[in-house]
């Protein structure tokens, strides 16, 4: 039975390189050549079988672009055979055009249920037939390039992965690598310092001591550098309890207060002994206070840090917008400095990791992991606290807010 | 060794203090002999367990490092606790291997004290003293 209605001689180019592989699956070989012949007039590639067995085989061993499947053969049906190529995992999108001489509705729902993407009526039309490969054609392209974009997204994330594994790694190498013999050193510091080993002379006395200086700022920047990838990894656990703050101040404003002196600030702690208990952990927390201190004592050339706190009035300032909004009861502490301030647009960024402000003008660079503010603001969002800084026009200082909600007796 | 000679009469409590950094083996060393401790130190996991394999003598603490060549501190810890003649013995660990890492819970009930490095050397003797007197009939 001649299958195709309308067909116009044309002239049989070869099919560029590239050009889309069909394969036309019939039992009726007349149908087969016919369409092939179509097919071919307009540039496809085609391959044929005459059996679901043998197209089953075809695509699995070379899947084409698209498959010309008609229904009724003995064995395996069309429809057999679009469930199995569908259900195979392992095959591309490969679209599948139901040929059929059923015109059914319930039969092209079932073809459509068993994986079919389309339907060709018998007798084919050409320009419905070439109109359908096409478009189907299109179809089968942009999933292709989905494909290809996905597998090349995996790629980099798993190179993201493994980069960031390794970052982890040296991180954890770095640090265990650095404490250990960093313990020896300030240990045969200490004894020196303490005269266990003897007397030392007014000069040796000095440059044992400054290199214990140094040993300390060492020892804070692995500290700063561990705690901050244990906080973001969640593997830090917070040790809290009430906690006063007038008494935790002290000790990082004892910190500090050396460093201070030697670069003339004045060093103004308001901070009482009356205040609401908060619920924190105080080692932690005395880092947090004693690198505000720090970073204010380092970048101020002259005049005063100041230390206040006090129950916050639950009214955020224009610069405070867009950090998460404190607790209704909290407290908060202030840190001003008169030092050169924060430009602008640094604000932002300031609590990033690894951020460093640059580029002023009169400014010199001061040594730090750029870790210290980024330890700060895990160490307050994991106490349930907001940290922001506020900066005035150039030259009028910074100020450093944070806020610890209270220690609810109830 | 370089600092082993120290002036104090060593009647007090016996230490085994294994640390495989040779710096703070030697300072740890010269601080705990300073206050009386009779001290046995060693370079590594291994000559501590010949140490303690020998007849004779034994610790009545013993301070170790986690991450030391042939044999580790972990090793140690696991041959100690599961020897009837030593389990008995407080354990100090002190170590630059997070005391919350997933080795950790290896360690657990096995160990009287964990110090993370950097420490130093006034807070290892505070243990000492402490660990010493927790021990059933310890002093104080």
């Amino acid at each position: 039975m001649m299958i195709i209605e309308e067909s116009r001689a044309e002239v049989t180019l070869p099919p560029a390189i590239g050009a889309p592989r069909i394969l036309v699956v019939d039992d009726n070989t007349d149908n087969l050549l016919l369409l092939e012949t179509i097919l071919r007039g307009h540039q496809f590639v085609v391959e044929t079988a005459t059996n679901g067995l043998e197209a089953l085989a075809a695509v699995e061993q070379n899947p084409p672009s698209l498959v010309l499947l008609d229904v009724m053969m003995p064995g395996l049906d069309g429809y057999e055979v679009a469930r199995r190529l569908k259900a195979n995992p392992d095959l591309p999108f490969v679209p599948i055009i139901l040929v059929t001489a059923k015109n059914d509705l319930s039969d092209k729902i079932h073809g459509l249920e068993q994986g079919a993407d389309d339907f060709l009526s018998k007798p084919v039309n050409t320009g419905e037939l070439l109109a359908r490969v096409r478009a189907l054609l299109r179809l089968k392209g942009a999933q292709d390039d989905l494909q290809q974009k996905h597998v090349e997204l995996s790629e980099v994330n798993q190179q993201l992965k493994q980069s960031e594994v390794l970052r982890e790694e040296l991180v954890h190498m770095i640090t265990h690598d650095l404490r250990g013999p960093l313990t020896g050193l300030v240990g045969a510091l200490e004894l020196m310092e303490d005269h266990t080993l003897g007397p030392l002379t007014a000069g040796q006395e000095q440059f044992v001591r400054l290199a214990l200086n140094n040993c300390t700022t060492l020892s804070n920047m692995i500290g700063d550098l561990l705690e901050v990838y244990r906080l973001e990894s969640g593997r830090s656990e917070l040790e809290c309890e009430p906690v006063n703050m007038g008494a935790l101040v002290e000790q990082a404003v004892s910190q500090v207060a050396g460093a201070a002196v030697e670069r003339r600030l004045e060093l103004r702690n308001n901070i009482g002994q009356d205040l609401p208990l908060v619920l924190a952990d105080r080692g932690k927390l005395t880092r947090v206070l004693s690198n505000l201190l720090g970073n204010a004592v380092k970048y101020t050339d002259s005049g005063s840090i100041t230390l206040s706190a006090e129950p916050w009035n639950g009214r955020l300032t224009p610069q405070a917008r867009g950090v998460c909004p404190p607790a209704a009861r909290s407290i908060l502490v202030k840190i001003v400095d008169t030092g050169p301030g924060i430009p602008d647009d640094a604000r932002e960024h300031l609590f990033e990791k690894f951020f460093r402000v640059r580029g002023q003008q009169g400014s010199k660079q001061v040594v730090g992991t750029g870790l210290g503010l980024n330890f700060c603001k895990q160490v307050v969002e994991a106490h349930g606290g907001c940290i922001w800084v506020e900066s005035g026009p150039d030259g009028s200082g910074s100020a450093f807010h944070f806020t610890l909600p209270l220690y609810d007796t109830e | 060794m370089i600092l082993n000679e120290s002036a104090a009469t060593q009647q007090g409590p016996r230490i085994l203090l294994i640390e495989d950094d040779t710096l703070l083996r030697e300072v740890l060393s010269l601080r705990l002999r300073a206050e009386g401790y009779q001290l046995e130190a060693a370079a590594n996991g291994r000559v501590a367990l010949d140490l303690l394999d020998k007849q004779g003598w034994q610790p009545e603490l013993i301070i170790t490092d986690l991450l030391m060549p042939e044999v580790d501190g972990f090793t140690v810890i696991e041959r100690v606790s599961g020897t009837p003649s030593l389990s008995h013995l407080p354990i100090i660990v002190i170590s630059s291997v997070s005391k919350i890492g997933e080795r950790m819970p290896a360690l657990k009930g096995k160990v009287a004290l964990y110090l993370e490095k950097p420490v130093k050397a006034a807070e290892v003797l505070e243990a000492v003293t402490c660990t010493l007197a927790a021990r059933p009939g310890g002093r104080e």
